[in-house]
């Protein structure tokens, strides 16, 4: 069917790589100016005069013959690419320069010093586990990049890791490479989303991973390479770059080191969350997830605070987005020691405290919104549109439907799971409250295995 | 070592033989489910009318608040709507 493909010149590029990617380099793409675009959009009347602009382009477009080379194009060929160079230079300080020159040039790197990948270096990272440099863990969007053992072993290198952490590292790489995990859509997408990486279970304490005050902030050497190994292998293997097909808008606030951390499993009042998700107890294992920048509940060190005050800011929070897209919407709530037992000695398990913010966030069916972020019909119809087509799953459509009518309460997320409950943090410290408004599914646990350098994992 | 990974390349395919005229065409135009490209589609939409009285447009949107990729048996269903597309991804 021929077509025409309309988009702002600002994403041209994102444009063209995407058209390659699928396998139609000759896509015929219209760009509009963004800044005259993104300005007129919100009305017909002053759309008007940008369509007219392009008007003549888009009618070419759509009845010019066709080159050869569009009918045609040439199959694409594998890229050819060095896998081992040598760069030097007249000292150690100019050649370790000129390594980091030559890897930004080639979008290899994040801009922050790395590590030189010498094979001798990559040999220490791979001795971590006990998996082969050649086994393939799975492919990166949104290129799809095949994410071998060994090459995630050189970004691991690049971001300073140590070799014991690399099991953590490939069971992360696994999550996001999962069928299941929209790694497209964090990769890409103007939202700015930001991975999350929580470590689970004994090898936590083994690798030092920071769990307590200043979690998400430097000075721990697992949480800041570990995050790194991930921000450089995405990178690489998606083959991504910020203007380019990683079009996140402001970039990402933990840019360099996501939001990596381990779950205090020790000061936890509840079973730790692997379990909770069907590991056994003492497994450990790596939760990758997504979500927008974190906002904080409880007050820190200056203001009094009770678990259930905490609870129910979060609900008044979460309702006053009404219903959006409940099929998609995830909540990964991180409690600090101190709240989860506050709220474990009022009765509270993961499990009822799932509950009980699963019911009441629920939303009276007279507040749903009459439109949908995206225009098309009310959140009614884009609700029965998700039951219908199976984004809302069989099991929990019921729920929905018998509840789209007056005196209804909609749920905001498909069933309590969609609540991750997790602890860590300092005392005192401040709750987080991250969120991903998703497309798709963005929450994996994998199990950590392979390990030789430490007694848990292996 | 080259930190990256080999990429399988897609088989390539060309683009479709285009119409002389868009005269008595149905023309259809698919928004990506946002505002920018739904309002700029009803401008073209009017604009293409006016032009090609006797073409037929058709706005078929793009299921909202699903990526391209989760969207695999929604595509074949473009071109049981009509001659040509225009997709417009403008957020």
């Amino acid at each position: 069917m021929p077509g025409v493909y309309i988009t702002a010149d600002e994403f041209m590029h994102d444009a063209e790589s995407a058209s390659k990617d699928r396998g139609m380099p000759g896509l015929r793409t219209v760009a509009l100016p963004a800044h005259k675009y993104y300005r007129a959009r919100a009305t017909l009347d002053e759309l008007r005069p940008v369509v007219a602009a392009q008007f003549a382009e888009i009618v070419g477009h759509l009845t010019r013959p066709l080159s050869d080379e569009e009918a045609r194009p040439a199959q694409i060929q594998p890229a050819s690419q060095e896998e081992n160079f040598r760069i030097s230079g007249s000292d150690f300080l100019d050649a370790f320069e000129k390594v980091n020159e030559a890897f930004l040039d080639s979008r290899w790197s994040d801009a922050l010093p790395i590590v030189p990948p010498t094979p001798e270096l990559v040999k220490a990272m791979l001795a971590g586990t006990t998996r082969s440099p050649r086994d393939v863990i799975g492919q990166v969007a949104p290129k799809n990049g095949i994410a071998t053992v060994e090459k995630i072993a050189i970004n691991a290198v690049m971001a300073g890791a140590k070799p014991e952490y690399f099991p953590v590292i490939l069971a992360a790489m696994e999550g996001f490479t999962r069928k299941t995990y929209d790694l497209t859509h964090v990769q890409a997408s103007t939202g700015s989303f930001t991975p999350i990486v929580m470590i689970d279970g004994p090898i936590a304490q083994e690798l030092n991973v920071n769990s307590g005050i200043g979690m998400l902030g430097h000075g721990w050497r697992a949480n800041s390479t570990i995050g790194r190994a991930l921000r450089l292998s995405l990178l690489n293997l998606g083959q991504t770059w910020p203007q380019v097909n990683d079009m996140a808008l402001t970039g990402r606030i933990a840019a360099y080191t996501f939001y990596t951390f381990a779950e205090d499993t020790a000061r936890s009042p509840w079973e730790p969350y692997n379990v909770s998700r069907g590991f056994k107890p003492g497994d450990s294992t790596v939760t990758v997830a997504t979500s927008w920048n974190p906002t904080t509940y409880g007050g820190g060190a200056v203001t009094p605070w009770t678990g259930q005050g905490v609870i129910d800011q979060m609900v008044e929070r979460i309702k006053s987005g009404n219903v959006r897209w409940p099929h998609a919407q995830t909540y990964f709530l991180v409690f600090i020691p101190d709240c989860a037992v506050d709220l474990a000695n009022h009765g509270y398990t993961r499990r009822s405290l799932q509950e009980y913010l699963y019911e009441k966030t629920r939303v009276p069916y007279e507040n749903l919104p009459k439109d949908v972020l995206f225009g098309q019909g009310s959140e009614e119809d884009f609700i029965r549109a998700s039951v219908a087509d199976g984004r809302i799953r069989p099991d929990r459509a019921p729920i929905f439907l018998d509840n789209l009518k007056p005196g209804g309460r909609i749920p905001v997320v498909q069933s309590p799971d969609d609540f991750h409950i997790v602890v860590a943090g300092g005392s005192p410290g401040y709750n987080l409250f991250f969120n991903y408004p998703g497309t798709n599914h963005a929450n994996e646990t994998v199990k950590i295995t392979g390990a030789t350098m430490t007694k848990a994992g292996r | 070592m080259n930190p990256r990974g080999e990429i399988p390349p897609p088989p390539t395919v060309g683009i479709n033989p285009r119409p002389a005229d868009l005269a008595g065409k149905k023309i259809v135009l698919i928004d990506n489910g946002k505002y920018g490209a739904s309002n700029f589609l009803e401008v073209l939409g009017e604009m293409l009318k006016q032009r090609y009285p006797s073409a037929t447009i058709v706005r078929y949107p793009k299921p909202a608040a699903q990526t391209i990729t989760a969207l695999p048996d929604w595509y074949p269903t473009v071109k049981q709507q009509g001659d040509l597309f225009v997709f417009g991804v403008g957020d």
